[in-house]
């Protein structure tokens, strides 16, 4: 397994934000992590990174438990480039103050590749892209939003990582740069590379991902195939989000069925 | 005729900026206006409240509302109607509200304002009108208390408070999760079946539209490139722009999936939803479609 999340949990101060979520990530594999506001989506992301400690459970990356690491086992960790991430906003995920250049061969020249090597690579992962090298010396603020994070996105490839972890990646874009954005992920997906993609949409998870998990308050309540999952949707809140999700042959489920799972959930919710 | 819009034009200064939109809007009817931002679909919406940004006017064309030319109005009149008639909600809720003041105190000002109730028939009212957006308990909170689902509630029972006979919802859903955006389109159509209320519903998503429509008005640089009953639009579309949206929601919406497997999924999602109905209040209320 590339990523193998057990039993984690997540508190900031009271505020339980994950409560025991488990998912696993196989080499190659492209797994989706469906969640609305406030579900704990950005904690996962936050957690596998190294940003937010867990309470409890495990997390390996790439056969490292890197549960336990202190800040400086951390830096060296990610120093190898096992894990990479996207961001929704690129200007977080790029430094506004580096050139394109910069900021696509920092993560190689920190692992000591010549300089040479590094430019040539940046090129060529542009390309990868779909941008032309006139972008890299230009600063992420003179890029539009959707070449920004096509940009994001060549960075978190240029050290070959293990695993790349997108959270909500296309959510900032609009419609046109939406639909690039995730005809890339899924050309990185065919080429062998192990995406985790978090995402509030159903839909943009759907056209990429291999397996989809559906994260609800703090938990994973459900996961499976996306077909499966979408089609046969066992969870009360999987059924309502799928039921609610706007469709032009309205095959969703109608108001009336909407309003039972509410009710359901809410009745739920009010007991844990 | 609820409203009714025959061939509006509005303009800023020699540029015209809407160039003709009709439609007529009857006493439960739903019409959906779909383009993305500077199509004119807002600027269509704000002439038929009669709050067209300074320098814009509506500069061929009318509107009328209970039969009656809007341009025939005086301020007077038209602040009358505004609420009373026709009322709108939009998107980002939390600027609609007053930050230091309860919800409910918000809702019942509306109502001492426009149907001079007394205060305390006010809070009542008030008290009703939210639980009709089922919102009970959250008279007394302020608006950073609520979600943004829950806000938007509270701004469609200020909105609905006067009784209006139109509601216009301008992309009144589109910050919000989906299953809060459902919850929204859903109470809109209760209002409609339960109160007779008309809706014009705005948005840049051709589906959020066809939810709820039975007619759709695609617009695009100000102009509408189609329009007819929403079954016709969405099966059999003529122009170029609306192929374009409905492809690009074929290939990146959840419709492939429930194309293939839509009966299946309706019939689970129905199951489920019989076999664990809990007796709780608000499970029926959409029951009497």
């Amino acid at each position: 397994m590339v990523l193998r999340v057990d039993g984690l949990e997540v508190r900031y101060g009271k505020l339980h934000a994950l409560r025991g979520a488990s998912l696993s990530v196989a080499p190659g594999e492209t797994v989706g992590v469906i969640g609305e506001t406030g579900s704990g989506k950005s904690t996962l992301a936050r957690a596998v990174l190294g940003l937010v400690p867990a309470s409890a459970g495990q997390i390996v990356v790439d056969g490292t438990d890197v549960t336990g690491l202190n800040t400086r086992q951390w830096r060296a960790f990610r120093r190898r480039g096992v894990v990479q991430y996207v961001f929704q906003d690129p200007l977080r995920s790029l430094d506004p103050d580096l050139t394109i250049a910069s900021s696509l061969t920092e993560p190689l020249r920190i692992q000591g590749v010549s300089f040479a090597e590094a430019a040539s690579r940046a090129r060529e992962l542009l390309k990868r892209v779909s941008l032309g090298p006139e972008l890299l010396d230009r600063l992420p603020g003179e890029l539009s939003g959707g070449q920004r994070q096509r940009v994001a996105v060549a960075r978190a490839l240029i050290v070959e990582p293990r695993l790349v972890l997108l959270d909500e990646p296309v959510s900032a874009l609009d419609s046109s740069n939406r639909v690039r954005v995730l005809e890339l992920l899924k050309q990185l997906r065919d080429a062998g590379t192990s995406l985790l993609f978090i995402s509030h949409d159903l839909g943009s998870v759907a056209g990429v991902a291999d397996r989809v998990a559906v994260l609800y308050r703090g938990e994973i309540v459900e996961q499976g195939p996306v077909r499966d999952v979408i089609s046969r949707p066992t969870h009360p809140y999987t059924k309502l989000l799928v039921g609610s999700a706007p469709t032009l042959r309205s095959a969703a489920a109608d108001r009336a069925a909407r309003a039972s799972l509410r009710a359901l959930l809410t009745s739920e919710g009010a007991v844990s | 005729m609820s409203l009714q819009l025959t061939d509006v034009h509005i303009s800023a200064g020699d540029r015209e900026f809407v160039h003709g939109v009709s439609f007529d809007l009857p006493a439960g009817g739903v019409v959906g206006i779909v383009g993305e931002s500077g199509s004119g679909k807002t600027l269509t919406c704000r002439a038929a409240l009669g709050i067209l940004p300074p320098g814009f006017t509506v500069s061929s064309g009318t509107v009328s509302l209970g039969g009656r030319d809007t341009a025939t109005l005086s301020t007077r009149e038209w602040t009358a109607l505004r609420g009373s008639t026709i009322s709108a909600v939009f998107q980002d809720p939390a600027s609609y509200l007053n930050p230091s003041l309860t919800v409910g105190s918000q809702v019942a000002e509306v109502l001492q304002v426009k149907l001079r109730l007394r205060r305390r028939a006010a809070r009542d009212r008030a008290v009703e009108l939210l639980d009709s957006v089922r919102l009970p308990d959250v008279y007394r909170r302020y608006p950073h208390e609520l979600s943004g689902g829950m806000l938007q509630r509270a701004l469609i029972a200020t909105a609905i408070a006067a009784g209006p006979r139109v509601l216009i919802a301008d992309e009144a859903t589109t910050a919000l999760d989906v299953t809060v955006q459902s919850e929204i389109l859903d109470l809109l159509a209760d209002l409609r079946d339960s109160t007779g209320l008309a809706l014009v519903v705005v948005s840049h998503d051709l589906a959020v539209v066809a939810q709820l429509c039975d007619e759709v008005l695609v617009m695009r640089d100000g102009a509408v490139v189609e329009q007819g009953p929403v079954s016709d639009v969405l099966y059999a579309p003529r122009h170029e722009y609306t192929r374009l949206l409905i492809d690009e929601h074929e290939s990146y919406g959840l419709d492939r999936f429930l194309s293939l497997d839509g009966a299946a999924l309706e019939g689970a999602v129905l199951e489920g939803a019989v076999r664990e109905r809990a007796p709780l209040e608000g499970a029926d209320h959409g029951a009497a479609r």
